[in-house]
């Protein structure tokens, strides 16, 4: 008590200081706002930089020139003796705050705005300047309160100036920075058919890298603040297609704001941009990026699409005997009460979903701290690949019966029916969440692809509705025993059953292999295979000691070499990794698995391909992906197929996202993708890409290259 | 199975086409009918006045911008005295969502028309913000105007200052004004579209 009165005593007599500058500074709940200058003693005739400084809590913010859909602009009235002059505010780029149908403009945290002020030249010496102003602004979190504080400086007048403090100076020449620059690239703005405008942008540097592109007009109605701006960067011409407001843009009409520019790894930067609407032209277009609804889909549809992919994905090659197995061991349960059955339901359910929100507490783990990851992000890991064909291998020689799955060590060969506990429930959750991953369903793109556009809390229920998607089937099951009955009933066959879905496991198995090899180069086979084997004999060997009940040592060896195995393996994986890094050549080499004629993807080859006015059809996939590779044996590969490629003169081009590549990171995310597959096909001379479906046929491929001529 | 999923995918995709697709405010256009609750429970709908000029106004009693209008100046009940006296139906719309700034019971509502001597012809609960996202309508207050022909010939701001002073609303253009003036007089409306300016409605989720 006695301290907090002393302290608050000691805070007084330090504020004592300030009150002689009184009122530079003045505080309400939400904003600190304070006045700046750039000297502390002024001389006359000279030119000052001055400031309204506003620091603003967390959450809250104020507002821009144009304050977007609702909101105010802060003011700034000036009371000054005569004489003297100051020039418009200077504006730092602002952000945008999007609060469901209504985008709104302006700054959180901190902000100053700017001025110039003239001193007279004829100012006497040792009168000092007495300045005043009225500051008004809008503060909004949700709800909004103005504010209006007045703020006053008096600067001694002398014949030679001081500086400011470097603190000040520090704060101003900050504010300068985030001033937009003019733009030192050429602008053009036409009518878009779409009823909107298209900007173009050009002489942008061939390499640059933008992450994200949004142009914010300097006043209302010039477009539809809170409707999407799609942009493409092609060959160093940055197009954006901007939505007409309530006041269309006549011929000859001026747009102007300004266009924030965010560069991968360095900060938004803000351009002045002023560009003269042209005459709708009937001749070059510009490419701009396909229209995407992904970006603006509704977090109800993502929700839902989110849930229909997921309960797709039962029926992928990898994830089927897993879904099979659980729907046998329902079937063993079904002579037990509804509610333990049901409780399998839920704890299948409740592995499915919990390692489901681990991925996504992962991805945005990593996006926090800024590597951004796409959906099957764990297959360009050697590491996880490798870990998941040994997991793979295991479920396959459980299945052939090779072991069996217990709860103890040394615990006997039990029934079918028993050995599963609900853990084993919860554990066969978490294992189809895992071998479900590389067969991102179609629809599941969508969503995925929209999640990651979205706060975290979206992203965490769109993967939520995914894991109960994928549960369903098994959940429905043990809910309606009615459905059961559909079913055969139990019996020997089950046993022959549950064999022979241990051939698509090793199939899979198999293939994640292939997959090691493509991240890691052609010889990381026989290691694997090594590897493998020493798998296989330890879990022989597990199985041997439990059909003789008993011993202790005999399953603990086998484990001990089960881990040794896998330690070998992982030792295997860091040297390869490591020779890797020196000869970047050999993950190139061994990515290029056989198939049609291609040609790797590039920004600039894309460009350059279409300025020639060739057709191209780019295909974005990864080894990893399932679907990628089964388009590409079905339909891409096909001769009919590469003939009518050969035939219009079409250039295949490659993005292959096996390994890690920001890259093409990158170009997915401006077509509103997380993960692959992605098929466009850019028509001759036409501007927008066509998106094709995710499943590919032969026919489809055809009619796309050929309709379009 | 496959297939019956991909029809369901089909069909919640155009489910969305059309709603997206289905008339949003446009000046010259119809304005889209809605029938929603008014204060007293009754279903109210836009197109049974027809034949009568509407008044669409979006409201928030805790909005400073739209205290600037009522308690600070009583410049829309002035507004709504006038043309409810032309025989202009004027509708209040509150779309704040439970829980949300503004949201208010039915009685709350009629008592604080009461309180503000402000007299539209009804108060409309629209807590869903259907009728607000159909309408676009953005901040309190946001106007718009429909004529006797269920045409939409006004929507925007209620003047041309966006401030929350009330010793602005003398120096501004009165937009709303102007525009139930030449709806009168069977003149077109000069500014048609002009900026809303006030607080973001709080809308649900």
């Amino acid at each position: 008590m006695w301290l907090r009165l002393f302290l608050g005593l000691l805070l007084n007599l330090c504020a004592l200081p300030a009150i002689a500058d009184a009122q530079a500074s003045a505080a309400t709940d939400q904003v600190q706002a304070r006045l700046l200058v750039d000297h502390q003693v002024v001389s006359p005739g000279q030119r000052l930089r001055i400031a309204v400084q506003q620091k603003i809590i967390p959450h809250w913010h104020t507002y821009w020139q144009n304050p977007g859909d609702s909101g105010e602009a802060t003011q700034i009235r000036w009371q000054l003796p005569s004489g003297v002059e100051i020039s418009a505010i200077e504006w730092p780029a602002p952000q945008r705050f999007v609060l469901g149908p209504v985008t709104n403009y302006g700054y959180s945290d901190e902000v100053s705005l700017l001025q110039w002020l003239s001193v007279p030249a004829d100012w006497p010496l040792g009168q000092p300047l007495q300045l005043q102003a009225t500051v008004d602004w809008l503060v909004c979190e949700e709800e909004c309160i103005p504010q209006s504080v007045q703020l006053a400086l008096r600067l001694p007048v002398a014949a030679s100036p001081v500086n400011a403090s470097a603190a000040d100076l520090q704060v101003l020449s900050t504010s300068e920075a985030r001033l937009p620059q003019p733009l030192p690239f050429n602008g053009q703005l036409q009518p878009d058919p779409t009823g909107g405008y298209q900007l173009a942008v050009s002489g942008l540097p061939a390499d640059v890298s933008l992450t994200d592109s949004y142009f914010f007009p300097s006043r209302w109605g010039l477009l539809a603040q809170s409707q999407p701006q799609r942009w493409q960067l092609q060959h160093g011409v940055l197009s954006l297609q901007l939505p007409a407001g309530e006041t269309p843009l006549q011929t000859g009409a001026v747009l102007d704001g300004v266009l924030l520019l965010s560069e991968a790894g360095a900060g938004p930067r803000g351009y002045q941009l002023s560009v003269t609407m042209a005459a709708a032209s009937s001749g070059e277009l510009l490419p701009v990026a396909a229209p995407s609804a992904d970006t603006n889909m509704s977090t109800t549809l993502a929700l839902l699409l989110a849930f229909a992919g997921g309960f797709l994905l039962n029926l992928m090659p990898c994830v089927f005997p897993v879904l099979s197995m659980k729907a046998l061991a329902l079937l063993a349960h079904s002579q037990q009460p509804l509610v333990e059955q049901r409780r399998h339901g839920w704890a299948y359910t409740a592995g499915i979903v919990l390692s489901l929100l681990g991925f996504a507490l992962l991805l945005l783990g990593f996006k926090a701290a800024g590597t951004e990851l796409g959906w099957g992000f764990q297959f360009q890991s050697p590491l996880f690949v490798l870990l998941m064909t040994c997991l793979l291998f295991a479920v396959a020689l459980n299945l052939s019966g090779v072991y069996e799955i217990t709860g103890r060590l040394n615990g006997a060969g039990q029934a079918l029916a028993a050995q599963q506990g609900y853990r084993g429930s919860f554990f066969t959750g978490v294992l189809a969440t895992v071998v479900a991953t590389p067969c991102t369903a179609p629809l599941m793109a969508a969503a995925l692809g929209f999640a990651m556009t979205q706060p975290p809390l979206t992203l965490l229920l769109v993967f939520v509705c995914l894991g109960l998607g994928l549960a369903s089937p098994v959940l429905v099951l043990s809910y309606w025993p009615a459905l059961q009955r559909r079913l055969p009933k139990p019996g020997p066959w089950m046993l022959v059953f549950r064999q022979m879905l241990a051939f698509p496991m090793y199939g899979a198995a198999i293939w994640l292999g292939w997959v090691l090899a493509q991240l890691q180069g052609a010889d990381s086979w026989s290691w694997l295979l090594m590897v493998l084997l020493l798998q296989s004999f330890a879990l022989w060997w597990l199985g041997q000691s439990q059909q003789r009940a008993g011993t202790f040592w005999q399953p603990l060896t086998a484990l001990v070499l089960l881990v040794l195995g896998l330690i070998w393996g992982v030792l295997q994986l860091k040297s390869v990794a490591s020779e890797q890094t020196t000869d970047p050549l050999v993950s190139k080499k061994g990515a290029q698995h056989a198939g049609p004629a291609f040609e790797p993807y590039s920004d600039a080859r894309l460009a350059e391909l279409r300025a020639a006015g060739t057709p191209v059809f780019v295909n974005f996939t990864a080894a990893w992906c399932l679907s990628c590779l089964v388009n590409e044996k079905v339909a891409l590969s096909t001769t009919q197929v590469q003939q009518a490629f050969s035939e219009r003169g079409v250039v295949h081009l490659k993005a292959d996202w096996t390994a890690r590549d920001e890259h093409i990171r990158q170009t997915l995310a401006r077509y509103g993708r997380s993960g692959v597959p992605l098929y466009l096909f850019f028509p001759a001379g036409q501007r927008d890409a066509v998106e094709l479906p995710q499943i590919l046929t032969p026919d489809l491929l055809v009619r796309t290259v050929s309709v379009v001529d | 199975m496959l297939h019956r999923m991909w029809k369901l995918a089909a069909v919640s995709l155009l489910s969305l086409a059309a709603a997206s697709a289905q008339a949003a405010a446009v000046i010259g256009q119809p304005a889209p009918d809605f029938s929603v609750s008014n204060a007293n429970g009754n279903p109210v709908t836009l197109s049974s006045f027809k034949g009568k000029t509407v008044v669409l106004e979006w409201t928030n009693h805790l909005c400073p911008y739209v205290q600037k209008h009522y308690d600070k100046s009583g410049n829309i009940p002035a507004l709504q005295q006038a043309a409810t006296a032309d025989g202009v139906v004027w509708l209040q719309l509150i779309s704040s969502a439970p829980g949300k700034q503004g949201h208010v019971d039915g009685a709350t509502a009629l008592q604080l028309n009461r309180d503000r001597k402000a007299v539209p012809t009804e108060v409309l609960l629209d807590e869903s913000g259907q009728v607000g996202k159909l309408y676009d309508a953005q901040t309190t207050p946001h106007l718009f105007l429909v004529n006797a022909d269920g045409v939409l010939v006004y929507k925007g701001g209620i003047d041309s200052i966006k401030s929350s002073k009330a010793e602005d609303i003398a120096k501004a253009q009165p937009y709303l004004k102007d525009a139930l003036a030449a709806v009168k007089a069977g003149q077109q409306v000069v500014n048609a579209a002009t900026a809303p300016y006030g607080c973001s409605i709080k809308y649900a989720g």
